[in-house]
């Protein structure tokens, strides 16, 4: 028997104005799939999670929940829980009749109304806190809270929108694995926003990343992180890129060897578009694929210019033949770093591109 | 007062009815000096930047700016600009307008507004409004109208954390560059610590309207002067034990895995009940036995996959913690496989066990 999907987003449009916030989408979420979507400011996420909520028409397209077309379903009527950045409780109801709440006016009675909360309160760690009012909660615990609520309804599919955005680092971190962890304990599909991509590479089965309005790559964190499908896509995950121009100077199988003229070396790249021996192309070198060797020996070496600290690791800026490549180096016990220093470097992992029309720097740029 | 100072804050207290926001407030921040405040909501970040501006009176305690008591002057004439979270642009005005508006309050002219948004690249944009701008040039605007007021000190709440991630990493370098390049003193608020480790000369972590520790940024990554800070920058492990010897200049802790052994220089105690800390980061993985202290059999329970890092969870016993392996360097492990797991002895802290309980220290919730 084939399984239908939870969820289903067919050609999706959306215009404001003269604005497509979204064009042409079209997703499909596997019942119990945590998917989190991820991409810049105005690439069209809020606008595609309010669609599938049904809380904005789609200028064009369909959702399909279970199969069944819910386009003319309101939001009220789609099963959907929502999460949202600002946390919004009944600050006048302890935790545990805040997470109570939706049951109750569904009607349920008592006894299973009671069940349903003692349990979800158990599976997101809650249990010492029950008895509280949300402002004598931290904000963590709050937006716990409301996630257990959005929980609670009894929905089965749980769309969030920037979960942690009001969080600070230690509390996000510490939620997103509660919130995974409850997710898939309760079997429930979700669909997570998040402008976050540690976040979103921590919580999510697969990530979409959406830019323009258009989806430009769904696939797991590992699929994204080791291929991503072009230049800025390569920067957009870790945040951080050494584009390069290059020339193709030989090709074997999937990859490619480069020459880098800026850096007086060759590359060797994994080939992610079509290209042809010769050809100007570009090439993505993240930091942390550039190792700094032990000893000096004179070949690919490099000087360093700067550096920082960030605790479980180094950014170094290192000067190759008067190109300024960034490299991550892991905290080891031989390495600390001088400026001045002398290191070869060693590129262990490389893309090469068709060379963007629009040049390097814009196709990484991030507005 | 030494006037090699920006600022000196002695003894500052402030409190709200009951709730003490801080209590006994002293640091100084040095001329030319990028200082960040880090903590946890509600520790007291924004209630200080208030009181340094003058927006807020303390209840107690003194301000002195470049060595003179500021604690009675105004805001205006404190040589201080405050840049509020949220960065509030006027909407029905030109960019130009935003950024000249302290020297229209003011009733000057200067060239100040124009060379302020030169700084952020933004000058062809003066006539736009706001919201013709993308996210992070209305950042830059906010940021070019406090350098325009010609204000030598800076108070930056929160400047950039309403930006993604990717233009949070952009903007943080630009801010840090101009500050220097001005010459200019700033002290920034923040709940991200990656965000202040990149951009602060020295960090101030505060807790619950106390400073916990003020230091250069490795300085409070490597040696954390208590377990709530440890735990504010990163992930940490942790196991509560005994010191039951010293030698080699290293003490033994007992806990329920093992005999842990750590560099003497590691410990805020010699003795009695203790919490032993490790960063992920700072344990190292094997698939081979290997000849290091502090070795012991794990199992993979889980694997989180994060990109830069890939985050193991493993099981020692009972003991469940995480280690973090550089994804491109790392063998690929599997959730299932039996590994060993060493804690090097220079890299893990001991901390006297905490007196109000360990979860409080940890959680560094300051709610009843």
């Amino acid at each position: 028997m084939i399984k239908i999907p939870e969820i289903e987003v067919q050609n999706i449009t959306k215009i404001y104005g003269n604005i497509v916030a979204l064009n042409n989408v079209s997703l499909r979420i596997r019942d119990g799939e945590y998917v989190c979507i991820i991409g810049p400011s105005g690439s069209g996420k809020s606008t595609l999670l309010k669609i599938i909520a049904g809380i904005v028409k789609p200028t064009k397209g369909s959702v399909y929940i279970d199969g069944i077309d819910v386009n003319n379903v309101p939001f009220d009527e789609r099963g959907i829980g929502v999460v949202l950045q600002d946390i919004l409780l009944f600050p006048n109801m302890k935790v545990r009749d805040n997470i109570s709440y939706p049951p109750l006016v569904k009607g349920l009675d008592y006894k299973t109304v009671n069940s349903i909360t003692s349990e979800i309160i158990r599976n997101i760690s809650l249990t010492v806190l029950t008895e509280r009012f949300p402002d004598e909660l931290s904000r963590g615990s709050q937006q716990k809270t409301a996630i257990a609520r959005a929980v609670a309804s009894g929905a089965r599919l749980i769309l969030m929108d920037e979960p942690m955005g009001s969080l600070d680092t230690r509390s996000a971190r510490q939620l997103r694995h509660e919130l995974r962890s409850l997710i898939k304990d309760l079997g429930l599909t979700a669909i997570h926003i998040t402008h976050n991509q540690e976040e979103a590479m921590s919580v999510a089965d697969r990530i979409v990343i959406l830019r323009n309005g258009k989806v430009i790559q769904v696939g797991t964190p590992q699929e994204i992180y080791f291929n991503p499908r072009n230049l800025f896509i390569a920067r957009f995950i870790g945040g951080e890129l050494n584009a390069l121009e290059g020339k193709v100077k030989e090709i074997i199988g999937n990859y490619a060897i480069i020459e880098i003229e800026s850096l007086g070396i060759n590359i060797k790249a994994k080939i992610m578009d079509k290209i042809n021996i010769g050809e100007k192309v570009g090439v993505a070198v993240r930091p942390e694929d550039i190792l700094l060797k032990e000893k000096s020996s004179g070949i690919n070496t490099g000087i360093i210019k700067s550096y920082k600290y960030y605790g479980f690791y180094y950014e170094v800026f290192l000067d190759v033949n008067n190109t300024v490549l960034q490299i991550k180096v892991p905290r080891k016990r031989w390495f600390s770093p001088t400026i001045g220093e002398k290191f070869d470097i060693d590129i262990i992992r490389a893309y090469v591109y068709k060379y963007p029309e629009e040049g390097l720097e814009k196709a990484i740029a991030y507005e | 007062m030494t006037s090699s100072n920006a600022l000196d804050i002695i003894n500052i207290a402030k409190s709200y009815g009951k709730i003490k926001a801080l209590e006994n407030i002293t640091f100084s921040v040095k001329k030319g000096e990028y200082f960040c405040v880090l903590g946890p909501t509600g520790a007291g970040k924004t209630t200080l930047l208030k009181i340094i501006s003058g927006l807020l009176k303390p209840d107690k305690g003194k301000i002195f700016v470049f060595g003179n008591d500021a604690t009675d002057l105004p805001p205006e004439v404190r040589n201080i600009s405050y840049m509020p979270q949220g960065y509030a642009l006027f909407h029905h005005m030109t960019i130009y307008e935003n950024v000249s508006y302290s020297q229209w309050i003011k009733d000057v002219k200067s060239d100040k507004p124009i060379e302020a948004l030169k700084l952020v690249g933004l000058e062809h944009r003066k006539n736009d409004y706001p919201y013709e701008l993308s996210g992070g040039q209305q950042q830059r605007i906010a940021l070019a109208r406090v350098l325009a007021s010609g204000s030598k000190i800076l108070l930056l709440d929160e400047p950039l954390s309403a930006l993604d991630a990717v233009l949070n990493i952009e903007l943080r370098e630009e801010l840090r560059k101009m500050i220097k390049e001005l010459g200019l003193t700033a002290i920034h608020v923040t709940h991200n610590t990656t965000e202040a480790m990149s951009v602060a000369d020295r960090i101030l972590v505060l807790r619950n309207g106390n400073i916990e520790q003020i230091g250069k940024p490795h300085e409070i990554y490597d040696m954390p002067s208590s377990i709530f800070t440890a735990s504010f920058l990163s992930e940490i492990n942790f196991i509560d034990g005994i010191i039951i010897g010293s030698g080699t200049g290293r003490f033994y802790i007992e806990t329920k895995i093992g005999t842990f052994s750590i560099l003497r220089e590691r410990s805020f105690v010699k003795e009695g009940n203790v919490i032993v800390v490790y960063r992920p980061s700072d344990i190292l993985v094997s698939r081979k036995a290997t000849s290091d202290d502090n070795q012991f059999k794990a199992i993979i329970s889980d694997i989180e996959f994060l990109g830069l890092i890939t985050r193991l969870h493993l099981s020692i016993n009972s003991w469940n913690i995480v280690a973090d392996v550089w994804t491109s360097i790392s063998d690929r492990y599997k959730a299932g496989e039996h590994v060993y797991v060493i804690f090097p002895p220079e890299l893990g802290i001991i901390y006297k066990y905490p007196k109000e309980g360990l979860i409080l220290e940890i959680s560094g919730d300051q709610n009843p």
